[in-house]
């Protein structure tokens, strides 16, 4: 079977805040399933959970700089600037840190004014270096035509941080590369399969009869 | 092929003749609707004094439009001459479809309302809006449009005649891979084309905005497949509404450039 892409819907509440209202409400809206990234204690719930700082027992959702090399940490979702090529010293700190955590996730941004043929040689570069990974693409920053292009290059790699307003993209890309859609999360429970949209009919454009084309005649 | 990351960039002169049309045809996004009976007032085509005293550098320019219900043939002609007189570069002027109504309207055949554009100055016939060559598609979409091998005459006559014909493809959800393979064999067959058009259908403003445009891949995939079919021939895209990104994507599936407005005039 062709490998599903996934909608993870992922709910971010920052620090400070009670998330859980919010977080039930998120999960209830998409059958329970979803993904929450908190910068306080993760909410209770259905679900998967990641957090802005380490916290025992939880994956740490974490940018590349944040990691030091005398951190302990469980699992982690590594987000990282779209590496520029092997050799830089974000590639280095990258590797580093494959090496040092136990990573459940790449996540890839794009930096402003990168050029997406950057963007793919990186990625060419990170899925022979580091194979098994699951790279994540992140689906704001990259954007829609630049994603279109590196899922039909990668397909083992998936969308990240799609927003619910960006469904009917993700639903069109899933057509246009013959994959079903799965929503899911990273909570181990199994993917549910989202049908594709019916197809409307062509309508019937009504037909007069017509002898010749409706002109005025005054110039033949 | 993509050059340092950029896609070539064709700056386009438009001509719109007008915006009437009484075909009222479901994919259009453009005419406004003449109804069938009594025409009533209609807003005059362009005019000449329209046209401005100077455009921006363009490689192109097309002149494209509905189909008028009060101007004669004649009068684009002359259209056509003023520009041909403002520029050296190639005019692409109104489409099979334009011919067609001028040969009805003015029982006029379609050889000498060819051999008169081309006196004028035109170098290439446009491809029209929306021409499926797959006549289910036509009639159930757009019935008062000529019928495919209609559109694939005129083609023909126009390049004996000197004026190269362009193709369009049209890129929709309702035309399947099956009807996109009968037009693409239809159309490549001639040989005297001189580029194609590849148009994602625009739903919004349509009779037909129930469904989705196409995605930027399914369009990849048929540039892909024509290329396939003729490595040669120049494929062309409109570059609105197409980022960077896009650009850099279709023209590394084999679009050869993108055609960007420059200016737009018209009625």
């Amino acid at each position: 079977m062709t490998q599903p892409l996934y909608w993870v819907p992922t709910l971010l509440l920052p620090a400070g805040q009670d998330g859980s209202w919010h977080a039930q409400r998120f999960l209830r809206w998409h059958g329970g399933r979803g993904h929450v990234v908190s910068g306080g204690p993760p909410p209770s719930g259905p679900g998967s959970r990641a957090t802005l700082v380490p916290q025992s027992g939880q994956v740490w959702h974490a940018a590349l700089e944040a990691l030091a090399p005398d951190l302990d940490s469980g699992p982690v979702d590594l987000c990282l600037p779209c590496p520029p090529a092997p050799g830089t010293e974000i590639w280095q700190d990258l590797t580093r840190a494959v090496r040092r955590y136990p990573l459940r996730r790449l996540i890839v941004k794009r930096p402003a004014m990168t050029p997406l043929c950057q963007i793919d040689d990186a990625l060419k570069g990170m899925t022979e270096a580091f194979a098994g990974a699951e790279i994540w693409l992140d689906w704001r920053t990259i954007g829609q035509e630049a994603i279109a292009y590196l899922a039909a290059k990668y397909p083992q790699v998936q969308l990240d941080n799609v927003p619910d307003d960006g469904l009917h993209q993700l639903i069109s890309l899933a057509a246009a590369l013959h994959r079903p859609l799965c929503l899911t999360d990273f909570s181990g429970r199994p993917p549910v399969e989202l049908p594709a949209p019916a197809q409307p009919a062509l309508p019937r454009i009504p037909v007069a009869p017509l002898h010749h084309a409706p002109v005025k005649h005054q110039w033949l | 092929m993509a050059d340092g990351g950029h896609a070539r960039s064709i700056p386009v002169l438009k001509v719109t003749t007008t915006r009437a049309c009484w075909m009222g045809c479901a994919f259009c996004d453009f005419a406004t609707p003449v109804p069938l009976r009594n025409p009533g007032r209609v807003a005059a085509a362009i005019a000449p004094h329209q046209l401005p005293p100077s455009w921006p550098r363009e490689e192109l320019v097309k002149i494209r439009g509905g189909l008028t219900v009060t101007e004669p043939f004649g009068y684009f002609v002359n259209l056509v001459r003023r520009i041909r007189h403002r520029t050296a570069s190639p005019i692409q002027a109104f489409s099979a479809v334009e011919l067609d109504h001028h040969h009805r309207v003015e029982r006029r055949p379609v050889h000498e309302l060819l051999s008169l554009l081309r006196d004028a100055g035109a170098t290439n016939l446009g491809p029209g809006g929306g021409e499926w060559l797959i006549d289910p598609i036509r009639q159930q979409l757009s019935p008062y449009r000529l019928p495919a091998q209609r559109w694939l005459e005129i083609a023909v006559l126009a390049a004996d005649n000197g004026i190269s014909p362009a193709g369009l493809v049209g890129v929709a959800p309702f035309v399947d891979e099956e009807a996109m393979d009968t037009h693409l064999t239809a159309l490549l067959q001639i040989r005297q084309l001189a580029h194609v058009v590849v148009k994602p259908f625009r739903p919004a403003g349509t009779k037909l905005a129930m469904f989705a445009a196409p995605h930027l891949l399914t369009v990849a995939s048929i540039i892909e497949e024509i290329r396939r079919r003729r490595p040669s021939l120049p494929i062309y895209m409109s570059g609105t509404a197409i980022g960077e990104d896009g650009r850099w994507l279709l023209v590394n599936r084999g679009l050869t450039a993108f055609w960007d407005t420059v200016l737009e005039v018209g009625p």
